[in-house]
């Protein structure tokens, strides 16, 4: 084998001097080094933007960890009513606080705090109303929890949950045409067994927005004092924060284990989302990889002409006692070396691409605003023009506030060993054919 | 001197289309070690195919060639090619030099293929790029030598493994008259020296004139010449 991969890499070494080789080669490198950058960037792309979303979702919605205090467990199948109708109730604060200070004590726990929710209708001077899924939080959450904080972004007003204050989102807040400072009427009922509706008057503290309109549409927030006003019998569910939220299958499992039945995760609460944008990113991913084997096709067409071109030079080395096996090893070792070459800058450019991105995209708007500008100030001398808008790729009012990336090892892993694959296979024919040309053939006497 | 290569009966049959060509009807040569014979015969006489058959690079239709007392038209792929690397060397009319390899690396490829000690090879391929003249261009590639340089790095390649049997297919084809004096003057100094027997096809009497034994190739039979 030791021979076969010195010829080899010599032929690669030395391609540059075949032309016909060399373009053939040069291009096989270059498709395979953007398929892979195409690769690394769709995928890193894909999987920051499930991040994203995910984030806002786990951060601001469904948290990293909850425990839903409202799940009817031991509710028992025979005795009184009154018993039947206590345990469905849910759990009172007392024993949710004791959960919580449980859990609390787990060293992967960033934050934790007991919240209550119900839909509420919100009326607005008895002309507009709007429904929200009205969240009583703790009134310290925005200066104990950095990423609900960071979530839930200001557009009015103050992040304030002080008692008989509510903060709502932008979208309620158009819809019922509201604006800070403002009272509005909350309607709600505690639970689906009771007939009676409440009616609360709060003030509008702040006007908020996270960015996904399912939860803009959705969420409005109270504070913990005006909860205990306004809900009598709702049960209280835990939320936790951990230091690392792609532990937060892990840590459910483990207190599942331990009788925490209730607890579920991130991933778990937003399962349906969750699989829609996975089943979209490798959806890409195969369509890449297709582009990728498009371009690895190349291999065959290259190694093709090398053994053409070599084909003498194949007559000689059997004639010196290469057999078939060698030969075809041989220009196998060719499609690796030349799919390694491919890699090696695809992996690098790609990697280097995603890490940059939005830094590159910035510059890139700059680059063109600036271009843009020029024209205009050229044209501006002859013709009266409007003034261009600055060029954003990246708009601001995007709902992430950045383009996330993110690649893992394994996937850069996959992709090499995928198109390392590939271009084995690609050369397996030509290299198959080189191994069975006859000597005598290649050797005759011009 | 004991038999080193024997040829009985070889026949071997070209087809174009319904035409059916008898090139060699019946061949028989006798070879000892250390002995050189030439071979001449017309264009298309069936030298070549004659030397590819006792190289093992072409087949039969009938009839053996032992080498060594090996038949080697039994042998499978794996085993020709090893007797082929241990007890074959070949010179062809081109030389057939790998371009990106320089002049040590060329000669040096025969005897990586069964012990891969490169420094083992590089100094035993540099006594013979010395001793074939070339001791000035050990690391010029192909393309930086000329005709008569190239095919003497042939040569040293085919000495490398110190075969018993070297195989030269009209080493001066490609060369001027001043080179291929010289070169075959190299060839015939180098196979005595060191006691290899020499097979060479040539279509130049002079060339013939210096082997032991002189055979000519006509209507498919070898006949030994005076």
């Amino acid at each position: 084998m030791r021979l076969e991969n010195f010829i080899a890499r010599r032929y690669i070494r030395y391609s540059g001097e075949n032309r016909e080789i060399s373009s053939s080669a040069a291009t096989v490198v270059i498709s395979i080094a953007v398929g892979i950058i195409f690769y690394i960037c769709a995928v890193s792309i894909m999987n920051g933007y499930i991040y994203g979303v995910m984030q806002l979702s786990f951060e601001v919605k469904s948290f990293h960890v909850q425990y839903d205090g409202s799940r009817q467990e031991n509710v028992p199948l025979t005795g009184s009513i009154e018993k039947r109708r206590e345990a469905m109730k849910g759990k009172g604060y007392t024993e949710m606080e004791e959960i919580r200070l449980h859990l609390a004590a787990d060293k992967e726990v960033k934050y934790s705090a007991l919240y209550r929710e119900t839909n509420a209708v919100l009326q607005y001077s008895g002309k507009s109303t709007a429904v929200a899924f009205l969240r009583e939080l703790p009134e310290d959450i925005f200066k104990n929890d950095d990423g609900f904080d960071k979530a839930v972004r200001l557009h009015k007003g103050n992040k304030n949950l002080a008692f008989g204050e509510i903060m709502i989102s932008s979208k309620t807040a158009q819809k019922l045409k509201i604006d800070v400072g403002d009272k509005l009427f909350v309607s709600f009922m505690e639970n689906d067994n009771t007939t009676s509706v409440r009616i609360r008057k709060l003030t509008v503290s702040g006007i908020f927005s996270c960015g996904l309109s399912e939860l803009d549409e959705q969420l409005a927030f109270i504070g913990r004092e005006t909860g205990r006003r306004m809900f009598r019998e709702l049960p209280y569910s835990l939320m936790l924060k951990l230091h690392h939220y792609d532990k937060a299958a892990q840590f459910c499992s483990a207190y599942q284990a331990d009788g925490f039945m209730a607890l579920t995760n991130w991933e778990e609460e937003n399962y349906n989302e969750l699989s829609a944008l996975r089943f979209q990113r490798n959806i890409i991913a195969m369509i890449v990889i297709l582009v990728l084997f498009v371009a690895v096709l190349n291999l065959l067409s290259t190694i093709h002409i090398t053994v053409f071109e070599k084909k003498r030079e194949i007559g000689i080395l059997r004639s010196t006692g290469f057999v078939p096996a060698q030969i075809t090893s041989l220009f196998l070792y060719l499609g690796l070396y030349l799919a390694i070459l491919g890699i090696i800058p695809g992996v690098t450019v790609g990697l280097l691409l995603c890490y940059n991105l939005n830094g590159i995209i910035a510059g890139a708007g700059k680059i063109l605003s600036a271009v843009n500008m020029m024209i205009y100030n050229i044209g501006n001398l002859f013709f009266e023009s409007p003034k261009p808008v600055t060029i954003e790729f990246f708009s601001s009012d995007f709902y992430l506030d950045k383009l996330y990336t993110s690649i893992s090892i394994t996937e850069i892993l996959f992709i090499t060993g995928l198109t390392l694959l590939f271009s084995v296979s690609a050369a397996l024919f030509p290299a198959l054919k080189a191994g069975y040309i006859k000597p005598n053939e290649v050797l005759k006497n011009e | 001197m004991s038999e080193l290569l024997r040829v009985e009966n070889i026949y071997k049959t070209f087809s174009s289309g319904e035409e059916t060509l008898n090139i060699l009807n019946g061949v028989q040569l006798s070879l000892k070690a250390g002995e050189t014979i030439s071979v001449t015969g017309e264009s298309g006489s069936g030298k070549s195919t004659l030397l590819h058959i006792m190289g093992g690079l072409d087949t039969t239709d009938s009839g053996s060639v032992n080498i060594d007392g090996v038949d080697i038209t039994k042998l499978d792929e794996t085993s020709l090619s090893e007797l082929r690397n241990k007890k074959i060397g070949f010179i062809f009319q081109s030389h057939y030099l790998l371009e990106e390899f320089d002049a040590v690396e060329n000669v040096m490829l025969p005897f990586l293929m069964n012990n891969y000690n490169k420094n083992e090879a590089r100094k035993k391929a540099v006594e013979l790029l010395v001793k074939v003249g070339l001791g000035e261009r050990l690391h010029h590639h192909p393309s930086k030598m000329s005709g008569g340089e190239r095919q003497r790095v042939a040569i040293a390649r085919a000495f490398m493994n110190e075969p018993p049997l070297i195989l030269a297919d009209e080493p001066t084809g490609n060369l001027d008259n001043k080179n291929a004096e010289r070169v075959v003057e190299l060839l015939f100094d180098l196979s005595r020296e060191r006691g290899h027997a020499l097979v060479i096809v040539t279509h130049s009497p002079t060339i013939a004139a210096m082997s032991d034994l002189r055979y000519v190739l006509r209507g498919g039979l070898l006949v030994q010449e005076d």
